[in-house]
C-alpha cells in the first residue's frame, strides 16, 4: 500500500524527500507540503512514514481493491527505544503492535571511526574488529575436537 | 509630524487599514470557502466519536493553553529542528508586533509616532526581515542543493521579506527630506504591503489560520477521548522491551 501525506499535520521539512528510495515524496510548490507524486512508483518501504517527524505520513491501498477507511500509522519514540504501529481495519477494529528498536541508548555505541585503528598484525589475524573485548568476553571460545 | 504622513492624509491611512483588514476576511473567506477546506474541516469533525463531553470551561482551557503554550511558541515545529522554529517565531511575533505597532500609530496616536511605537514599529520589520531571510536558506536543503527555486509557496515569504526592507528604505530615505524619493518609496511600499493581503488566497498566508484550527482541532479531540490516528505512546521508560510486548 503506498503513502500519503496529511497536509494539516505535514510541516514541509522535507525528511520525507529525503529519505524516499524511490525519490518520489516531492514538495507540494504551492503550499509547501510534502505528497507522493506517483503512488505506483512507491516501494513501500515506509521509510518516509517512521522519518517524519510530524508523523503526517499514512498508507492506504488503491481504491480499486481497498476500499478506503483502513489506516497504518506509526509512532516512533526513539527516547524510549520503541516503534509502535497502529492498524484500523476497515470494520473500525484497531490493533496497535509494539516493538523495541533497540536495547541500548542512541549513541551509546562507537562508530567505527571513533575506534582506535587495528594494528598491522591485527589485519592477519582471525578474529573480528575489536574482538573479543567489544563482545564483553575474555576471549573467543574454541571448540576442543576429541579425538576418536 | 514626519514627511511621511505630509504625503498622504490621515483618514487615508486608516481607510487602507480598514480596507486591509476587509481584504484579509474575504481572503481567509475565499480560501476556505470556495476550496472547501472548511467543508471538509466540518466533515472531519462530524464524522469523530468522543468517549466522553467536556465542560466549556475545560475546552476554553485547552484552547487557551494550546495558544499559549503551542501556537505561540510553535512547539510544533520543534520536531523539524531550532533553526525552522525560531525564523518563524520571528516572522511571527515580529508580524504581530508591526501591526499592533501600525494600529496604535494610526488609531490611537492619529498618525504621529512616539520613541515607543517607532521602537517597536522598528523591532517588528526587524524580526520579520531576519526570520524571513533566514527562512529562504530553511525552505529548502540550500546546503545541499545551492539552488533557490522559487515557487508559488514563496510569495508569502518574499512579499513579508520584500515589505519589511521597504519600511527600512522608507523610514531612512524620510530622514532627507526628498519628497519625490520618500513619496516613490512610500508607493512601492504601499504595493508591497496591498500584495501581501491581497495574494492571501494564493499565497501561504492562509496555514497561520489552518495550522492553528487543526491544533486546536486536535487538542479538544484529546480532551473527549477521541482516538487519534497514532498508536498511543508506549508504557515504557527506558530501553528494552516495551512493556505491553513483555506481558
Amino acid at each position: 500500500m503506498p503513502t500519503f501525506v496529511y497536509t494539516s499535520l505535514c510541516d514541509g521539512c522535507g525528511k520525507c524527500v529525503e529519505i524516499c528510495p524511490s525519490d518520489i515524496m516531492h514538495i507540494d510548490p504551492v503550499m509547501r507540503r510534502a505528497y507522493n507524486i506517483e503512488p505506483e512508483y512507491c516501494w513501500e518501504c515506509y521509510s518516509c512514514v517512521k522519518a517524519c517527524p510530524q508523523h503526517a505520513i499514512d498508507i492506504r491501498g488503491y481504491a480499486d481493491f481497498a476500499p478506503l477507511g483502513h489506516a497504518l500509522t506509526v509512532l516512533r519514540e526513539p527516547e524510549k527505544g520503541v516503534i509502535s504501529w497502529k492498524v484500523v481495519y476497515r470494520n473500525g477494529e484497531t490493533k496497535t503492535f509494539r516493538f523495541p528498536i533497540r536495547t541500548t541508548k542512541f549513541g551509546s555505541i562507537k562508530p567505527p571511526k571513533e575506534l582506535p585503528e587495528p594494528r598491522p598484525e591485527e589485519l592477519s589475524s582471525e578474529l573480528l574488529s575489536h574482538e573479543p573485548e567489544y563482545l564483553k568476553i575474555p576471549f573467543l571460545p574454541k571448540l576442543e575436537v576429541k579425538k576418536a | 509630524m514626519s514627511i511621511i504622513e505630509s504625503i498622504l492624509p490621515l483618514w487615508f491611512y486608516q481607510a487602507y487599514i480598514v480596507a486591509l483588514v476587509v481584504i484579509s476576511v474575504l481572503g481567509f473567506a475565499y480560501d476556505a470557502l470556495a476550496k472547501k477546506k472548511l467543508k471538509f474541516f466540518l466533515q472531519e469533525r462530524r464524522v469523530r466519536a468522543p468517549k466522553r463531553s467536556a465542560k466549556a470551561a475545560q475546552k476554553l482551557s485547552r484552547v487557551f493553553k494550546t495558544v499559549a503554550l503551542n501556537l505561540a511558541t510553535s512547539a510544533e515545529l520543534s520536531k523539524c529542528g531550532a533553526s525552522r522554529r525560531a525564523s518563524h517565531l520571528l516572522m511571527l511575533w515580529g508580524f504581530v508586533i508591526a501591526a499592533i505597532s501600525i494600529l496604535l500609530k494610526y488609531f490611537a496616536f492619529s498618525g504621529l509616532q512616539p520613541l515607543a511605537i517607532q521602537i517597536s514599529l522598528n523591532l517588528g520589520g526587524l524580526m520579520i526581515l531576519t526570520g524571513a531571510l533566514w527562512f529562504l536558506f530553511l525552505r529548502v536543503d540550500y546546503a545541499a542543493e545551492k539552488s533557490f527555486k522559487f515557487t508559488q509557496a514563496d510569495i508569502f515569504v518574499l512579499l513579508l521579506l520584500v515589505n519589511s526592507a521597504l519600511g527600512f528604505v522608507l523610514e531612512a530615505v524620510s530622514y532627507t527630506g526628498v519628497y519625490l524619493l520618500v513619496a516613490s518609496i512610500l508607493a512601492l511600499y504601499l504595493v508591497s504591503l496591498s500584495m501581501l493581503f491581497v495574494t492571501i488566497p494564493w499565497s501561504k498566508f492562509t496555514h497561520v489560520l489552518y495550522k492553528g484550527a487543526y491544533a486546536i482541532s486536535r487538542e479538544l479531540d484529546e480532551l473527549e477521548g477521541v482516538e487519534g490516528l497514532l498508536p498511543t505512546p508506549a508504557r515504557t521508560k527506558s530501553y528494552g522491551v516495551p512493556e505491553e510486548v513483555a506481558e
